[in-house]
């Protein structure tokens, strides 16, 4: 039997699956009955989850982490498997050693940078705007999320960038 | 009437306006350019013609390029839908002297009403009430603050050319009066191609109301009641209802009234809307006209049941109004939802992508103005909403039920849409039963309830997230109910051949 760990935000759920019932998988030792009704395209599906209907559409990433939208929600779902399992608990232990969080601020769409409000070795407090970025003819002020330092700032003023594009490291201060 | 209009826009409202043609019995011309050969206003069309550009934008912007498709095509008039071209008086007059109809109100009112300071000066001389602030336009910025602290804080920059929340910063007090006076010319120059900005007093607790009008070009007005537009983000609308839970009859004909004398100051022809900020005392203050067809006219259409863009179109060809004030009667409630590809948990951020399934809802009193299909790209070209959603019911609580249940079954996959947040709305009991007033997403609504309802599904999506997982290792879990059978053996079975 082979037992994974979900992931969701702060919250954990072990899921473990049945020998040989394949649409019967257990989670946090509730047991429910899911099934593939229709399968739109290789992402698109239609699922029952204890004949509850539901169209999601679920990417699994080359990390073994998935997205899944479902009813206008979309869920960063991370699955750890026994291997990855161990491999988290190393990380953990060095990660309690570091003092320091770093937080990367990142392009949310592609656009342009029209103002960068900070610069390398500010403090700034949560909430603050660092940097305006221009998309669909909206400006839209980039807050910080934690208070910090400005480690280091990526981008000037003037440029594109796209989505995802790292803008600003912050270190968080405690 | 016209033979052939050609409709100089994009998206859900290129449709709705080549369907109020083609029920007139009116061929349709889209434009396009090339990023936009695969979406659905150019299908829908009876005839398309590519516009080159050097940016997508630009293609909706070529005045010259448009009027010689028109020719081309054989189109005797131009609607110009709402953005785009459409306030732009140059536009108006050179179909004007290019011998076509441009489906709106004359160059003179588009004009006027454009320039934010100067409309304000004349509703002034017409008597219509205005919010306290500049008449004039201002560039520079030590004068726009020695006019914010006369007016003290806080105050509201506006973009003098423009509207639609573009070039728009409320300014709390002094420290950032600078930032945000920079930053407004600079969306405003954008947006508008002008940086000048005007102040105005920052009125609380407002609500936003607005009348629809129109007339014909014989000088018949009628006004078609009001609009309740206070559900903001951004200071853009995202939520709009028909009609308003503060107006009565009286007051109802009252500002209708007073949006008429707006419009009659302006000669204006076609349909219009007049926008008011409102307040708690019931008073009202002029805010901008808007000379052309307003994104949410759909609820005006479902209360009053009369085709504003057919009404467009049919002025626009010379015909009288068919109807008068009298003949406009109100029935039942109407509530629209903005449908964007923007985050509600990461305050409103647009999203680009392609929609991978949609699924649009429909019914009884479910009306869907659409500008995408399964497959459409998202880009960052353009403006980020996808299609409005439109309930009517016999009543308001019936219209906020309906729309729950038309949002629920909302099926858009590939990027992050506004629909959770709109659904949060018509649950909310501000909303449901209280005034409610522009500033609601600030102070009424808490994103705790969007993280609450998505919590909801975390242990489902623990167990398909498993499901997909195993389904991907092993790639052997079936299709429910699937058998591959041959035609003939099923035949031959129904036949008892086997």
């Amino acid at each position: 039997m082979e037992e994974i760990v979900i992931q969701i935000g702060e919250n954990e759920y072990k899921a473990s699956f049945s020998e040989n019932d394949s649409n019967s998988i257990m989670v946090n030792d509730t047991a429910m009955k899911i099934e593939l009704l229709k399968k739109i395209d290789d992402r698109i599906w239609s699922l029952a989850v204890n004949n509850d209907v539901f169209l999601i559409e679920f990417n699994l990433q080359s990390n073994g982490d998935a997205t899944l939208f479902i009813d206008g929600f979309a869920f960063n779902v991370k699955i750890i498997n026994p291997l990855r399992q161990q491999l988290k608990k190393f990380i953990k232990s060095k990660d309690s050693e570091g003092k320091s969080r770093v937080y990367n601020i990142k392009a949310p769409m592609p656009g342009l940078i029209v103002k960068v409000l900070c610069t390398q070795d500010n403090n700034v407090n949560i909430g603050d705007n660092l940097i305006i970025i221009e998309a669909m003819k909206m400006e839209n002020a980039l807050k910080a999320p934690v208070a910090g330092k400005i480690n280091k700032v990526f981008v000037n003023e003037g440029e594109t960038v796209e989505k995802d594009y790292t803008l600003i490291e912050i270190i968080q201060l405690n | 009437m016209f033979k052939s209009i050609l409709v100089s826009n994009r998206g859900e409202i290129a449709i709705r306006i080549m369907k109020a043609a083609k029920e007139l019995g009116i061929e349709t011309v889209a434009i396009y350019h090339k990023v936009d050969l695969s979406s659905p206003h150019v299908h829908f069309a009876d005839r398309a013609y590519e516009i080159k550009s050097e940016t997508p934008k630009s293609a909706y912007l070529d005045i010259e390029q448009i009027i010689e498709t028109a020719h081309r095509s054989g189109s005797e008039a131009i609607h110009p839908g709402y953005g785009f071209l459409s306030e732009r008086s140059e536009f108006a007059e050179a179909i004007e002297s290019a011998g076509l109809k441009f489906i709106g109100p004359r160059p003179y009112a588009i004009k006027a009403m454009g320039n934010k300071t100067q409309a304000r000066e004349l509703m002034s001389k017409a008597g219509v009430p205005i919010v306290p602030g500049t008449k004039e336009k201002i560039t520079d910025l030590n004068k726009a603050r020695e006019i914010a602290d006369l007016l003290k804080y806080p105050i509201l920059l506006k973009a003098a050319a423009g509207g639609g929340g573009k070039g728009m910063r409320k300014v709390e007090n002094e420290k950032t009066f600078a930032e945000s006076f920079e930053s407004a010319q600079r969306e405003s120059l954008k947006a508008f191609g002008d940086d000048s900005i005007y102040i105005e007093k920052y009125l609380e607790n407002t609500k936003h109301i607005e009348i629809q009008i129109i007339g014909d070009e014989y000088g018949n007005y009628v006004h078609l009641g009001e609009r309740d537009c206070s559900i903001q983000r951004r200071h853009q609308k995202i939520i709009e209802e028909a009609p308003s839970t503060v107006l009565d009859e009286e007051l109802r004909h009252k500002m209708g009234q007073v949006a008429l004398n707006a419009a009659k100051a302006v000669d204006y022809v076609n349909a219009g809307t007049v926008e008011f900020l409102f307040d708690k005392n019931k008073e009202f203050y002029f805010l901008e006209m808007n000379t052309r067809l307003q994104v949410e006219h759909p609820i005006t259409e479902m209360v009053t049941n009369i085709n504003i863009v057919k009404e467009q179109i049919k002025i626009a060809a010379g015909k009288k109004l068919s109807f008068n004030q009298d003949n406009i009667k109100w029935s039942g409630h109407s509530i629209e939802c903005r449908i964007y590809a923007e985050d509600p948990f990461n305050s409103f951020m647009p999203e680009t992508g392609k929609i991978n399934y949609l699924r649009e809802p429909s019914g009884f009193g479910v009306r869907v103005d659409s500008g995408i299909e399964s497959g459409s790209e998202i880009s960052i070209h353009f403006d980020p909403m996808l299609a409005k959603l439109i309930t009517w019911g016999r009543d308001r609580k019936s219209a906020i039920e309906r729309m729950e249940k038309a949002l629920q079954s909302y099926r858009i996959k590939g990027l992050k849409t506004t629909v959770p947040f709109e659904v949060a709305v018509m649950r909310n009991d501000i909303f449901k039963n209280e005034y409610y007033d522009t500033s609601f997403i600030d102070n009424h609504f808490n994103i705790e309830v969007l993280n609450k309802m998505k919590q909801e599904y975390e242990l489902k999506v623990a167990v398909m997230t498993a499901f997909g997982y195993r389904m991907n290792a092993k790639r052997q879990i079936p299709i429910k109910n699937i058998e591959k059978n041959s035609k003939w053996k099923i035949l031959g079975r129904s036949r008892n051949l086997m």
